[in-house]
C-alpha cells in the first residue's frame, strides 16, 4: 500500500503502540516516548504526571471526564507540543495522578489528519485520513 | 470563593472544588446561553471572577484562557456535554 505514510509498533504486553515526541513548546527538549493506542480514549493524550512535571507541561486546567463504568471524574490537564511523522501540533494533556502510562486518543489521530489500521497480519499502519476510502477500495477488489 | 488560598491543581481535594465551583457559575450565569449559541464548542471558565474563553476545540479555549487571563484558575467545559472527553478507565 503506497499510501502508508507511518507505522506503530506492539509492546511486550501485545499493546499497539506509536513512537512520538513529546515537549512543552520549545521550554524544554522534550523526549521520544511510546505511546498505547486506546480506541476508548476520546482526547489527545494522556501522561503520567511525574513525566509531565519533568518537561515542563504544567497543569493549567482541570476537566471532568466520562469513565466506561459511567462515573466522572475531575483532572488536571495542559498543552503539549507532539512531534510525529515530521509534523507537530499542539494538543491537550490529561494528566492523571497515578496514571503510569502514555495514551494516544482518537483526538490525536484526528489532529495529525490520520486513520489507524490495525492487525496482526500487517501491525499498526497508519494512512491519511483522506485516503481511506481509496485504501478501503483498493483492499475490497483484492482476492481473498 | 471561600478559601483562602488559591487552588492547587495538584491537589485532588482541589480539583474537585475547581470544578464544583465552575460548574456552578456556568449553570447559573452561562449555561442556557451557550448551549444555543455555542453547542459542541469548548469553554474555559475562570473561577477568580467568572469570566470566560470560549473556542472551536480544547486547545484554542486554554491558550486564549491563557493568554488573556494568565494566573487564571481554570475549568473546562465542552458545551452541552458532561464531560470534555470519554476514557475507559483512569489508572
Amino acid at each position: 500500500m503506497t499510501e502508508v505514510v507511518g507505522r506503530g509498533h506492539y509492546d511486550q504486553q501485545g499493546n499497539a503502540c506509536l513512537t512520538l515526541h513529546l515537549s512543552a513548546g520549545g521550554v524544554t527538549q522534550g523526549r521520544t516516548v511510546d505511546a498505547i493506542i486506546d480506541t476508548g480514549f476520546t482526547e489527545f493524550l494522556q501522561v503520567p504526571r511525574e513525566l509531565a512535571s519533568s518537561l515542563r507541561i504544567e497543569p493549567q486546567t482541570t476537566l471532568s471526564v466520562a469513565l466506561g463504568d459511567g462515573s466522572n471524574v475531575v483532572l488536571p490537564a495542559g498543552i503539549a507540543d507532539v512531534t510525529f511523522l515530521d509534523a507537530t501540533r499542539s494538543g491537550l494533556v490529561l494528566m492523571p495522578p497515578r496514571a503510569a502510562s502514555i495514551l494516544v486518543g482518537m483526538k490525536f489521530l484526528e489532529t495529525f489528519g490520520l486513520a489507524l489500521l490495525i492487525s496482526r497480519s500487517l501491525g499498526v499502519t497508519l494512512v491519511p485520513e483522506g485516503l481511506l476510502s481509496d485504501v478501503f477500495e483498493r483492499m475490497s477488489g483484492q482476492p481473498e | 470563593m471561600t478559601q483562602a488560598h488559591s487552588p492547587s491543581l495538584h491537589s485532588a481535594a482541589d480539583l474537585r472544588f475547581i470544578a464544583d465551583t465552575a460548574e456552578a457559575i456556568y449553570d447559573d450565569r452561562y449555561r442556557e446561553e451557550y448551549e444555543r449559541v455555542y453547542p459542541a464548542q469548548f469553554v474555559v471558565l475562570d473561577i477568580r471572577d467568572g469570566s470566560t474563553y470560549v473556542g472551536p476545540s480544547s486547545v484554542d479555549a486554554l491558550q486564549l484562557a491563557k493568554d488573556r487571563a494568565p494566573e487564571g484558575v481554570f475549568h473546562m467545559i465542552r458545551i452541552g456535554f458532561s464531560s470534555v472527553c470519554r476514557m475507559t478507565h483512569v489508572d
